[in-house]
């Protein structure tokens, strides 16, 4: 009896064994499955990432973990797990797919729903390369947030700033009035998000794209955007407390019209001023022109992306997942105030986001620089030197950010580099 | 008999070896080989530059700020903590009624998280709608202060904070060592001529050394670690010159990236609690009496 459990036995490992064989990898059966899906959404949309998330598994009979992040620890206990080599089996990327977690994604691009991307989500999802890895919902449309009601309050027409020059003009004129012009967060967007305007595109006041992503850019030519910041913080276009104001302070400065601008943000910061206070009108304004006969701009990027971890154990089921968002994220993307990518997600055209790209047709939305031209890591990298800059904006100063904006470039493009 | 004493104490000990080697030895090892390297913190690829990152951290242009910020943070906090927290323990070791509940109150604070109490002082000096402003302004009509643009005045906060919030763990200790002290010595003392004073300085405290031990390591420790007021009230701001080396060192690996030079920052973070609490424990053992 005992050899004939033991043959039974033997013979159920090796049938077993060869059943894990037909899964590729990680790929597999996936009911019953159970995956991490780690996220940072919060209030409303977390509601709307659940329902989805519910649905999922009841029509899949996948055991779906939602990790939910604050969003100030999210980049942290990513990095954390990363280097651990622990990671949840979905996650949100954030706009770092390629750069940060791509060695870490399953490629995207045979999925079936990949096909639905449309070429704005398929160009900033592949950049340079061929290779996407995440699913694109969305895609976040930055540019200038404005209260419209606080600058008719100060006669300023915000559809009628063409160029640098008409907004700093602008702004002078809502100092004038009594209001400040600009609300920061004092984040690395501040200089970044812009930047390929002074510096790097066709029609930059310097083209130096090339030196940029060669590993020779010197930052000189930043300078002519740090003195134009330079120029706001004399007339008084930013709050006095700039270097301390937190983001409460700035949406609540923003909604009860005593500031008019945001500086590179989105729809999403409209959306929060709306909350506050819904008797003013908000819209996202383009970027202006750099100089007469250049065009605007309007810096988008991947809004809400999610990726599969490539050596998750339950790889099958986490890309059934991001099918299953592909085909029915149409609610929660509802809630993003942001801009379907992919063609079965239908949501009504009425958002903000929409309304800008829909009134700057003729503008350039291109992915967000720092992401296209700067090593990863700048982005905290240019934080730090927007918060040097607004505790003393100098000329000694702006040189002292300008070299150490320099310092680090090199180090983290050799440290990039090194590692390919 | 005695080998067999020793085996068991041994054994009773070895769990809280074991979670020592598991949570303080491995990582101390670990972070000391990455300070070795040039690591983003998360990808695949180290590379080996031997010093480097020392040699990094002689150039900073930030460690010297950040390194007097932890040492107020530390000695400052440490100081007033002990001094409040013995006076208060004094006072409350007295009999009267409704010590209990101000013992309570004084302790209370330590309830609530670093980060939290950080973040609720913040509304107090904050620019905007902050409770020291609108009393500036509704009560003495004066123009608002932006209290945290200036860094000192961050720093200052931080430690006065901090050390009221842990004051009542001081307050504990000395309790406690206030109530081993024998009453006989101050009556032999007072018998002698003694005046109140002499009593407190030649016999309440010399027996108290150990508590003081206890108290004045951990506080100065404590604060030489502090995090979590200083992310909550200025988060190291303004241009990160509040920032303590435990917020440089988290700032410089997860922002910034450079996993390996916040590696050598949090050696040298090691190092220097080392150089100041060692002697000074050695020192204040040597202090001790047998009562």
């Amino acid at each position: 009896m005992k050899k004939v459990l033991a043959i039974a036995l033997a013979a159920a490992m090796v049938l077993g064994s060869m059943a894990g064989c037909g899964a590729k990898g990680g790929e597999g059966k996936i009911k019953g499955a159970k995956i991490e899906f780690a996220t940072r959404q919060t209030g409303d949309t977390l509601e709307r990432l659940r329902t989805v998330v519910a649905n999922f598994e009841k029509e899949s009979g996948v055991k779906v973990e939602l990790t939910e992040y604050a969003n100030d620890d999210y980049e942290s206990a990513l990095k954390t797990r990363m280097a651990s080599g622990e990671l949840p089996d979905v996650w949100e990327t954030h706009g770092w797919s390629r750069l940060r977690y791509g060695e870490y994604l399953a490629p995207v691009n045979d999925e079936a729903w990949y096909a639905n991307e449309n070429d704005l989500a398929k160009g900033i999802l592949t950049g340079d390369g061929d290779t996407a890895y995440a699913l694109m919902l969305t895609t976040s449309v930055l540019g200038i947030c404005v209260n419209v009601t606080a600058a008719e309050e100060c006669g300023v027409d915000v559809y009628a700033i063409e160029t640098y020059d008409d907004l700093t003009a602008a702004c002078q004129k809502i100092v004038d009035a009594g209001k400040v012009p600009f609300v920061t967060n004092r984040s690395g967007g501040d200089f970044t998000h812009v930047g390929g305007q002074f510096t790097t595109y066709d029609d930059a006041l310097v083209n130096d794209a090339k030196a940029q992503l060669d590993g020779t850019y010197d930052f000189e030519s930043f300078r002519a955007e740090i003195k134009w910041f330079a120029e706001l913080m004399d007339m008084g276009a930013f709050w006095p407390d700039v270097t301390t104001a937190s983001d409460q302070d700035n949406t609540e400065r923003f909604a009860k019209g005593e500031s008019v601008f945001y500086f590179a943000n989105g729809a999403d910061f409209c959306r929060n001023a709306a909350e506050i206070n819904s008797d003013n009108t908000y819209a996202v304004i383009a970027f202006p022109a750099i100089k007469e006969g250049a065009k605007k701009y309007m810096a988008g990027g991947e809004g809400y992306a999610v990726g599969a971890w490539k050596d998750g154990k339950n790889l099958a089921a986490a890309k059934a997942l991001l099918a299953y968002l592909a085909e029915h994220g149409g609610e929660f993307v509802e809630g993003l105030s942001a801009i379907s990518t992919v063609k079965s997600v239908d949501t009504p055209a009425t958002r903000l986001s929409e309304e800008a790209m829909q009134k700057y047709a003729d503008a350039v939305y291109v992915n967000m620089w720092d992401r296209e031209y700067m090593p990863s890591g700048m982005w905290g990298v240019f934080g730090d030197a927007v918060n040097q800059f607004y505790a003393d904006w100098s000329d000694e100063n702006i040189e002292s950010i300008l070299s150490f904006l320099k310092t680090n470039y090199d180090e983290k493009y050799a440290a990039m580099h090194s590692a390919e | 008999m005695l080998k067999k004493r020793k085996i068991k104490m041994m054994l009773l000990t070895a769990p809280g070896l074991l979670l020592i080697a598991l949570f303080v030895f491995v990582p101390l090892v670990n972070g000391t080989r990455i300070a070795f390297y040039n690591w983003n913190g998360y990808g695949k690829t180290m590379k080996f530059i031997g010093l480097q990152n020392f040699i990094d951290l002689i150039h900073d242009a930030r460690i010297g700020r950040t390194t007097i910020n932890t040492l107020i943070y530390g000695i400052g906090s440490c100081v007033l903590q002990n001094v409040l927290g013995l006076a208060a323990a004094m006072f409350v070791n007295q009999k009267f009624p409704g010590r209990n509940t101000i013992r309570a109150i004084l302790y209370m604070p330590i309830m609530i998280s670093g980060f939290v109490m950080g973040q609720v002082m913040r509304y107090m000096f904050v620019y905007d709608n902050g409770v020291m402003n609108d009393i500036l302004f509704y009560m003495f009509g004066m123009d608002k202060i932006n209290w945290l643009e200036n860094s000192w005045i961050g720093v200052a906060l931080i430690t006065l904070i901090n050390s009221w919030q842990y004051l009542g763990l001081c307050m504990l200790i000395y309790l406690a060592g206030l109530q081993g002290v024998s009453a006989t010595y101050k009556e032999a003392a007072a018998i002698d001529g003694a005046k109140p004073m002499q009593v407190f300085f030649h016999v309440t405290l010399p027996l108290l050394i150990p508590s003081i031990t206890t108290a004045v390591i951990t506080n100065l420790i404590g604060g030489l670690k502090l995090y979590e007021m200083v992310v909550g009230l200025t988060s190291g701001g303004p241009n990160r010159m509040s920032a303590s080396l435990s917020q440089y060192i988290q700032i410089l690996y997860f922002d910034d990236e450079r996993a390996g030079y916040a590696a050598a920052v949090g050696i040298f973070q090691f190092v220097l609690i080392l150089v100041l609490a060692m002697p000074l424990n050695r020192y204040l053992k040597s202090r001790e009496i047998e009562a």
